[in-house]
């Protein structure tokens, strides 16, 4: 469909050289309808089913009929979709200016190892203080400690990224970046398997539980916490829309145009970390949206324009991990799925996507 | 600081890069103690073997690699005292970074070069398409303006990047080897296109090249990269001064000052006289140079050949008492190649000879 859309503006002749943003804002407004759409199912489906009426009727702040239901939809249901929404907006923001930062189709959060830098803060935190961390003692926490928490994710995906910003000046190989992700994460796991060793069984299911990645342990108190924070990344990265386009052209182009590298560098990174280190202290390290997001953005507006692909991304993202969230309930069912197993279900397919394209991609990106 | 009429100009530049060695860093010199002026309005070329630091230099003038030594002076001020806004309102260049990006169209490209005049959201004023859509004109890049970059062809891109430069509207433009990858017809394009920037637009044009035909047509100013030295003329004097067979001096090619051009062969037969129509003249010496001969217009050789002929050419060739018309080159390099024929008292026949 996308294809026949641009051979139609290929062979029209065009009136005026400009060009018009309609089509986006159109479609913007399409994604903005279906955000609300999977929020209500999100909401609605799960063990319980809550009629339609009677969840927007709740959220209304009417009376219901059933007591259960009410407590289910404000205490579990509404945090949960919404902290899938952030996680899922956040993580593909962070993927999209990892991928335009390193002009890397395979930059993410999780592949580039920034999610594992996260855990990995965490860890050393859990560990030095003697919690352990799993969805249900998160749940137990203060906001100070949340706050701790976020701190921790955010200065090791800061970490991991400067590592990398480090070695992608010196060495300009993308398949560099990626074993160096790849080596980032096995460090986490020997730091991770050293903690188990000395934890007791009880623990190492905690973190077990953890990795598997998890919307429902944030309680409404968190949820401020971590909305403070995505937030944060999310105004840093509106800041650098002009900056990414310029950085689509590379180094050499964007300074040559006037862009201030350092600074800009400083707020993608800060912008990046705040993102994926905010989600990952709460949610645990989630796998594939950061990656596959941004190329069914670019696939869906046509356009490489970060003014229109920042919200397009934040907005697919949302979309998608509410549906991965409703997917993972497995509706009609008591039974539930870890997030992580639902987004590599329908992520992969995606990046295996990206990598058949490569030919294509390899004019795109280097 | 720089002289009326001079946009760019050096101090003792020397530019180089550093080596990591083992144990230190060792700087590595390319060019030392450079002083060299830019003119205003005109296109220059820098020419150079390859490995002589064309590149080095350029990257350097640009303010994108720091100087080992030395200060590069741009208008009125040293480049590296310029804030990096006001500096690409003053310089633009055109990388050999790939720079095709998914999605992305050629009016996309161009309007990038609005960066350093937008606001912070990079928000496209009246003025600023006015002067996208001037460049894309400019650059004779209009037909393409919808044009996904990845559908390009190596030609149509170097225009658009050369559009873009034009859309970031500075006086000094300077483009390391825009013409390379590039075939005949569309070097000849890139190199007309930036002579038509520098002597209608104004624009101060320096570019780095391999072509050495199209800079010495083209050029105002050549910088010839010779040894650690920069030598800077006007096309014609460099060649006349032999700095430009120095530079280009290599084994096995010799420059013919006469042609300006180098040529690949190096004689070793007997020397062959050659009159005639001169168009004929012309290309009968290109083949026969081909051959090995060498060839002469006047005086006294033991062959020699007449081309005659407005629309079909002939060709009489005269040498050791024997005399024979062919109506085409092909002919006539058969016939001379031939030992039976005019190849007598050649030092190549005498060696057959004696090793019968």
């Amino acid at each position: 469909m996308i294809k026949k859309k641009k051979m139609e503006t290929a062979t029209l002749p065009k009136k005026s050289i400009h060009h018009s943003n309609k089509p986006a804002l159109l479609l913007m407004v399409l994604l903005v309808v279906l955000l609300f759409a999977f929020m209500l199912a999100d909401i609605m489906l799960g063990s319980v089913r809550v009629p339609a009426i009677e969840v927007i009727r709740i959220i209304a702040g009417k009376d219901t009929k059933n007591e259960a239901w009410n407590n289910i939809i404000t205490l579990i249901r509404i945090p949960k979709a919404f902290t899938a929404m952030l996680a899922g907006c956040a993580l593909s923001v962070a993927g999209l200016q990892m991928q335009t930062l390193f002009r890397n189709p395979l930059a993410g959060p999780s592949v580039l190892g920034i999610t594992s830098g996260a855990s990995l803060g965490v860890a050393l935190v859990m560990l030095s203080s003697g919690m352990a961390t799993s969805m249900y003692t998160i749940r137990s926490l203060g906001i100070p400690q949340g706050w701790l928490m976020v701190l921790a994710a955010v200065a090791g995906a800061i970490m991991v990224l400067l590592l990398i910003i480090m070695i992608a000046t010196r060495i300009r190989d993308n398949v560099v970046l990626l074993i160096v992700g790849i080596m980032v994460g096995n460090i986490t796991l020997a730091i991770v398997s050293i903690w188990q060793y000395y934890s007791n069984p009880q623990q190492i299911q905690d973190f077990l539980i953890w990795t598997f990645g998890s919307l429902g342990g944030v309680t409404r108190q968190h949820l401020v916490v971590l909305a403070v924070t995505v937030l944060a990344g999310l105004v840093l990265t509106i800041f650098s829309a002009k900056a990414l386009n310029a950085w689509l052209l590379g180094e050499g182009y964007a300074k040559s145009m006037g862009l201030d590298i350092l600074k800009s560098r400083i707020f993608i990174i800060s912008a990046t970390g705040l993102l994926a280190g905010g989600v990952t202290a709460f949610c645990g390290p989630i796998g594939f949206v950061g990656i596959a997001v941004p190329h069914l953005s670019r696939a869906l507006f046509g356009t490489s324009d970060h003014k229109i692909l920042i919200p397009a991304t934040c907005l697919i993202g949302s979309i998608l991990m509410l549906f991965c969230d409703i997917m993972a309930q497995l509706p009609g069912s008591d039974q539930s799925l870890p997030i992580n197993a639902v987004t590599a279900l329908l992520g992969s397919p995606v990046v295996i996507w990206v990598i058949l394209r490569q030919n294509q991609l390899r004019m795109s990106f280097s | 600081m720089n002289k009326p009429g001079t946009i760019l100009s050096t101090e003792n530049l020397t530019t180089g890069f550093y080596k990591k060695n083992r144990f230190r860093k060792v700087s590595v010199s390319l060019t030392v103690a450079a002083n060299i002026q830019l003119q205003k309005g005109q296109l220059t070329c820098v020419l150079g073997v390859n490995g002589s630091g064309k590149s080095t230099l350029i990257r350097t003038l640009t303010g994108i690699q720091k100087p080992l030594e030395g200060e590069v002076n741009l208008s009125d001020k040293r480049i590296k005292d310029y804030a990096s806004r006001k500096l690409a309102k003053k310089l633009s260049v055109v990388l050999t970074d790939p720079v095709v990006v998914k999605n992305m169209q050629v009016y996309d490209l161009v309007a990038m070069g609005r960066f350093p005049y937008t606001n912070g959201w990079g928000h496209l004023t009246k003025a600023d398409k006015s002067k996208i859509d001037w460049a894309i004109t400019t650059a004779e890049v209009t037909t393409l303006t919808n044009q996904p970059l990845y559908e390009l062809s190596d030609g149509e891109l170097q225009k658009a990047l050369i559009a873009r430069a034009l859309a970031q509207d500075t006086p000094l433009m300077i483009l390391d080897e825009p013409t390379s990858h590039l075939d005949i017809p569309n070097r000849i394009m890139i190199m007309r296109l930036l002579r038509k920037l520098a002597r209608d637009n104004g624009k101060t044009i320096l570019l780095s090249t391999h072509e050495l035909d199209l800079a010495l047509q083209m050029a105002d100013q050549l910088w010839l990269m010779l040894g650690k030295k920069i030598i800077t003329g006007v096309p014609e004097d460099l060649v006349l001064s032999k700095a430009f067979e120095q530079t280009f001096r290599k084994e096995g090619e010799t420059f013919n000052r006469q042609t300006g051009s180098f040529q690949v062969h190096t004689p070793w037969r007997k020397s062959i006289r050659v009159q005639g129509d001169p168009t004929g003249v012309f290309w009968t010496k290109r083949a026969l140079e081909r051959e090995g001969f060498i060839v002469i217009d006047e005086g006294v050789a033991s062959v020699s050949i007449e081309v005659k002929g407005v629309e079909a050419y002939e060709w009489v060739i005269q040498g050791k008492g024997k005399k024979m018309t062919c109506h085409t080159v092909e002919c006539m390099i058969a016939y001379l190649n031939d030992k039976e024929n005019l190849r007598q008292g050649t030092a190549s026949f005498e060696n057959n000879k004696t090793e019968k």
